[in-house]
């Protein structure tokens, strides 16, 4: 997807959020790392790290090569979404109680990962590589 | 996790789901019912005795699971037969005979709508909410009877 489309994708799961509250934690975190996932692709895109044709669907599945790259042009931009995805396990999967502060910081990590798509730009001269752990393509875009 | 929990979270996700219009809040409306449709497949698993009902919650990583330590701390630690991250996900045999059939089918169907509509750019009709709102009936239906069915 190009970065407006993720754009307009978060923007629309963002305004479906708002009809729940922190009580409904369970689907607050999962909409968090919908939305939080779209803009999260939107930056990597504008950033020109990842091609439009190669989304990420977790973060936790980026390989390493990739999280290197990110860290050093987007610092902190997977932690954000990371930081979401942690809480799925313990409050969606499982059944740890009090999991309304988690969907509060999940508002928190939102705000940042919209900014941070809104905001993204390409470093002058960097080329654009599909990176996995089959090896590396270059999307000239 | 317990089917206790698993019907509990069942029920929470049904109820969110009641508060999205299908179309306008397409996303979060059908992630209610694959949430919620997995949780309480997970629960008729566990009731008919084909998955292990524990301490274990599902990651994103099939077979990798949580354990939980104490507030705010836990670790990863190897499932065989745990609970289902999604319908597939670990893979594993369902007795042919179980009511469970009918809703891994249902399963299915619903999650066809996931990349697209979710993840992709798809344009969300009434056809395509018809077949989700028909599809998590039938999850629900089916597990129900599973869970009545009881040990196989």
């Amino acid at each position: 997807m190009t970065p407006d489309q993720h754009l307009a994708k978060a923007e629309r799961i963002a305004n479906s959020l708002a009809k729940l509250t922190t009580a409904d934690y369970e689907l607050v975190i999962e909409a968090a790392m919908l939305a939080g996932t779209h803009w999260f692709n939107a930056a990597a895109h504008r950033h020109g790290i990842t091609s439009s044709d190669d989304d990420v669907m977790h973060v936790e599945y980026l390989p390493r090569a990739l999280r290197v790259k990110i860290s050093l042009i987007a610092p902190g931009l997977t932690e954000l979404v990371e930081e979401i995805e942690q809480f799925r396990p313990i409050f969606v999967k499982g059944n740890v109680a009090d999991g309304e502060a988690a969907a509060k910081r999940c508002g928190e990590l939102l705000d940042h990962l919209r900014d941070r798509a809104r905001t993204a730009q390409r470093p002058p001269g960097l080329a654009t590589y599909n990176i996995s752990t089959k090896g590396l393509a270059y999307r000239a875009e | 996790m317990r089917i206790a929990a698993h019907i509990e979270k069942w029920e929470r996700f049904d109820r969110f789901r009641s508060r999205f219009d299908p179309i306008e809040d397409f996303e979060l409306w059908y992630w209610s019912m694959m949430s919620g449709g997995t949780a309480i497949i997970n629960a008729a698993l566990h009731a008919s005795g084909q998955t292990n009902a524990n301490e274990l919650f599902a990651t994103q990583i099939p077979d990798v699971y949580a354990v939980v330590d104490g507030p705010g701390q836990w670790h990863h630690e190897i499932g065989v037969r745990c609970d289902l991250i999604h319908v597939g996900l670990p893979v594993i045999d369902i007795d042919p005979g179980s009511a469970l059939v009918k809703a891994y089918e249902a399963m299915h169907e619903l999650e066809r709508y996931r990349d697209p509509y979710v993840r992709g750019e798809g344009i969300v009709t009434a056809e395509v909410v018809a077949r989700c709102d028909s599809s998590y009936s039938e999850i629900v239906k089916a597990a129900r009877a599973a869970i009545a069915e009881g040990p196989r």
